[in-house]
């Protein structure tokens, strides 16, 4: 007879009782104990020999090894076993009757996030008591445990999003769906070298420093969005780093949501992705405010702001960009009915040029204002022009680029789109990086200007160096490369697509 | 009076490439019948059920569920309630048992106590799986694997069962299990869109079949109006005289097509193109020329036979 409790579960979330019943099984639940205890055993065995060696205070040293081991441990293992789950579920096709269920997508990740990593939640329950009473006897304050658990929690849930969308976009590339076990091990490799010193290294910086309970106290940083001063008050920065995680797991929601229904669809529809380039760019811009004095290209905020709206269209180009049989049903289905200029700016089908275009616009709606009104001097409002223009002209050629790479007849489309983009983008620099020192720096700052970085171009050496003329006429010639680039592939891309299907098939889209 | 359609398709196509695997499909299946999809490897079957199912997108045309038309990139969870989907390949949960299986299914579609666990019992019994309830899926054989994957997609009770080759790969044993299932959901008034490209696996309890080639419908009719259509009757007619006697009156009669000794006893199989009351005249002109007729035995033409002679060689 199945327990009442559980049997509310499964009528609240069906996934979460299948987890429940295909993990708790008594033999896994007994393995899980035994190792928990025998960790207690040794961790206890290392504190007995540690008043022995004189150590004053070792359950402080504890407490502050287990705050990193616990979210570490966390993050890895948990983020491995739901990309694993998710794509081998997919790789077996079982996740198509849960896609077919009438069920909301919402209540499916929700039971996957909460049931797939349960072992896991029960080793970690088993750990807090120890960790809450290294805490008390190492004389941390209650304030600081709330906030490390607060942040754990959420963190933990904003990073098991992350693994659910990192596995439903890679689960039906082909190249995954033979390797799901390496698959999960990348995203397990990603979390323990990227996400999770990414949050515990904010939460040190920004949350932590205000409680000088803990080990290593830093002084809080001057961290400031729109003036708000984000680092100076504890209550601000968990109330800013909350918000931001609860906004990062919207979107990661919504295009969950999206993908588990429609493994086909783009990740984001377009409509969507003008609502996230706004949200980001309010986001990042926010942190830019206040650094921003004047114009300077050669280091600091111009150069970081450039490079992360740079990965920002990266990630759109991907996002929004559709494979090959979602274009021939848009040439078969969506373009002859609707007027194309709508399908292009909203179509679920239509290539992504188009919308990568107007995402730039908003960017640029954003952004322009904050570098106008930090720019001082013609000269200063000439460069920004040339870099903005580059920057777009850049951020089409890799669209254009990747959408015909994605209606291309290969397989894994994916990997040879993404392949082609590290190349372009990452071995010329690689390249002239190696060779900076005999090139010398002026011949090194040309050629990136060259690859599309103009705003290199504009650095103080150079302007010290060179008329302003000069750079401003190497960035017309640079630009002027660019925009013919991106007509030849604009051109290729349009022609390529108006020669997909033969014009018998087309008959067949024509009403009767 | 004709029942209302439970599945409608208007113009359906899915192209991949530069080929149409569905091609412009019109199809409609009325409530109750068993609709048999017939035809080649490759014919498009798998598609056409895959879209109904709404596990695959069309590139034109629209489907009607009970008269809904289905949203493109999104799906109305009424519609989804009313089908059930058995696709070729049956994937299951290894780590589940049997029960808890159909329970986890049950509840994603909104099933409750104490109307579940007898749901449950029913389709274990319907499906003859009640001895194995509490085993784990992974022990299962894979007769009984296919049999709780038809469990799964009737435990909701849909109105629509889509199932895509459903006794391929099994037995002999298994086929007739699986299939005396399907009879048994026939008796239940469920309408049931089977595939397959094995004629005799739907001859017996099909009430209308579909024929597609290279992704076209290009035959779609009531089982007995094809029966009716052919309009030719085998008849098997033994003696206890002379062979060469009854051949001679059998092709000499008006309306008898073909003429064939058969191997085993003095028997002569032939093709009759004739009414009822023909075939009664037949057998009545071989009494009356003194021929001593032991056995007369009708059959009715197989499928296979009928689509040969339509000219759907790949199909037969």
């Amino acid at each position: 007879m199945t327990n009442p409790l559980l049997l509310q579960i499964g009528n609240w979330n069906p996934q979460l009782l299948r987890e429940i019943r295909g993990r708790l099984k008594p033999r896994s639940i007994f393995a899980t104990v035994a190792v928990v205890v025998i960790a207690h055993g040794l961790i206890f065995l290392g504190i007995w020999q540690s008043f022995e060696n004189g150590t004053p205070n070792p359950f402080k040293d504890l407490f502050w090894l287990m705050m990193w081991l616990i979210p570490y441990g966390l993050y890895f293992i948990g983020g491995y076993s739901l990309v694993n789950d998710l794509t081998t579920e997919e790789q077996r096709g079982t996740l198509n009757f849960v896609r077919l269920s009438p069920r909301p997508s919402p209540t499916i990740l929700l039971g996957k996030l909460l049931g797939v990593p349960l072992l896991f939640y029960l080793a970690i329950a088993l750990f807090v008591p120890l960790h809450l009473l290294s805490a008390l006897i190492g004389g941390i304050s209650l304030s600081f445990i709330l906030s490390f658990y607060l942040m754990l929690i959420a963190e933990g849930i904003f990073i098991f999003c992350l693994a659910m969308l990192f596995a439903l976009v890679g689960a039906s590339q082909s190249v995954v769906k033979t390797q799901p076990a390496t698959y999960s091990v990348t995203f397990a490799i990603l979390t323990l070298m990227f996400f999770s010193p990414a949050v515990l290294f904010w939460n040190r910086a920004v949350l932590w420093s205000h409680f000088p309970s803990i080990q290593e106290y830093t002084e809080p940083p001057e961290l400031q969005w729109f003036y708000f001063p984000v680092g100076q008050n504890v209550w601000v920065g968990h109330g800013f780093t909350l918000a931001t995680l609860f906004v990062g797991m919207v979107l990661m929601w919504t295009v969950l949501k999206r993908r588990l229904k429609n493994p086909a669809a783009t990740l984001i529809s377009k409509r969507q992705s003008y609502a996230l380039t706004a949200c980001l760019e309010l986001l990042i811009v926010g942190f830019f405010v206040p650094g921003i004095q004047d114009i300077d290209f050669s280091e600091g905020p111009v150069v970081a702001l450039y490079v992360l709206n740079m990965v920002l269209f990266l990630v759109l180009i991907f996002a929004l960009s559709p494979t090959r049989q979602a274009l021939l049903d848009w040439r078969y289905y969506e373009s002859p009915q609707i007027p194309h200029g709508a399908t292009l700016m909203w179509g679920e089908r239509s290539p992504a040029p188009a919308a990568i275009a107007i995402n730039l616009l908003i960017v640029g709606v954003v952004v322009i204002p904050l570098l106008l009104w930090a720019a001082t001097g013609r000269e200063n409002l000439l460069s920004l022009l040339f870099v903005a223009l580059g920057f777009s002209s850049q951020a089409l050629c890799y669209a254009v680029l990747t959408q015909r790479i994605l209606a291309a007849k290969v397989k894994n489309p994916w990997a040879w789109a993404l392949g082609t983009l590290i190349i372009i983008i990452a071995v010329p620099l690689i390249v002239v990086s190696i060779l900076s020192q005999s090139l010398g720096p002026v011949v090194t700052t040309f050629i990136w200007a060259v690859m599309g970085f103009q705003v290199i171009l504009f650095a103080p050496e150079m302007v010290s160096q060179f008329n302003i003329a000069i750079l401003i006429l190497l960035s017309v010639a640079t630009l002027a490369m660019q925009w013919i680039i991106l007509g030849l592939l604009a051109w290729h891309l349009q022609h390529f697509l108006s020669r997909m299907g033969s014009q018998e098939d087309r008959a067949i889209a024509q009403p009767n | 009076m004709t029942s209302p359609a439970i599945v409608s398709t208007q113009q359906l196509t899915k192209q991949f490439d530069d080929l149409a695997a569905v091609d412009q499909v019109n199809l409609t299946i009325d409530t109750g019948e068993v609709y048999g999809l017939i035809g080649p490897n490759g014919a498009g079957k798998t598609t056409l059920i895959r879209m109904l199912a709404a596990a695959e997108e069309p590139t034109v045309g629209d489907i009607f569920i009970q008269g809904q038309r289905m949203l493109r990139g999104d799906t109305n969870p009424e519609i989804q309630r009313q089908i059930g989907f058995l696709p070729d390949d049956f994937p299951l949960y290894d780590d589940l048992t049997v029960t808890d299986y159909l329970d986890y299914f049950a509840r994603l579609y909104f099933l409750k106590e104490p109307q579940l666990s007898d749901r449950i019992e029913t389709v274990l019994n319907l499906v003859s799986l009640t001895g194995k309830r509490d085993s784990l899926i992974g022990g299962l054989s894979r007769g009984m694997r296919q049999r709780l994957s038809l469990a799964r997609c009737i435990i909701h009770q849909p109105t629509l069962l889509l199932l895509d080759e459903p006794v391929s790969g099994l037995d002999p044993i298994a086929r007739i299990e699986m299939r005396n299932v399907i009879k048994r959901l026939q008796a239940e008034g469920v309408t049931i869109l089977i595939s397959s490209h094995v004629l005799s696996d739907l001859e017996d309890f099909c009430t209308s079949v579909g024929v597609m080639e290279k992704g076209r419908l290009v035959e779609s009719a009531r089982l007995q109006a094809l029966y009716e259509r052919s309009n030719v009757q085998n008849i098997i007619v033994g003696t206890t005289g002379e062979l060469a006697d009854l051949e001679a009156a059998l092709t000499s009669y008006d309306g008898v097509q073909a003429c064939k000794r058969l191997a085993v006893g003095s028997r002569i199989g032939i093709e009759f193109s004739g009414s009822e009351d023909e075939i009664a005249a037949l057998l009545r002109s071989l009494i009356t020329a003194g021929l001593p007729i032991v056995d007369f035995s009708r059959t009715r033409e197989s499928l296979e036979s009928i689509f040969l002679k339509m000219g759907y060689q790949e199909t037969a």
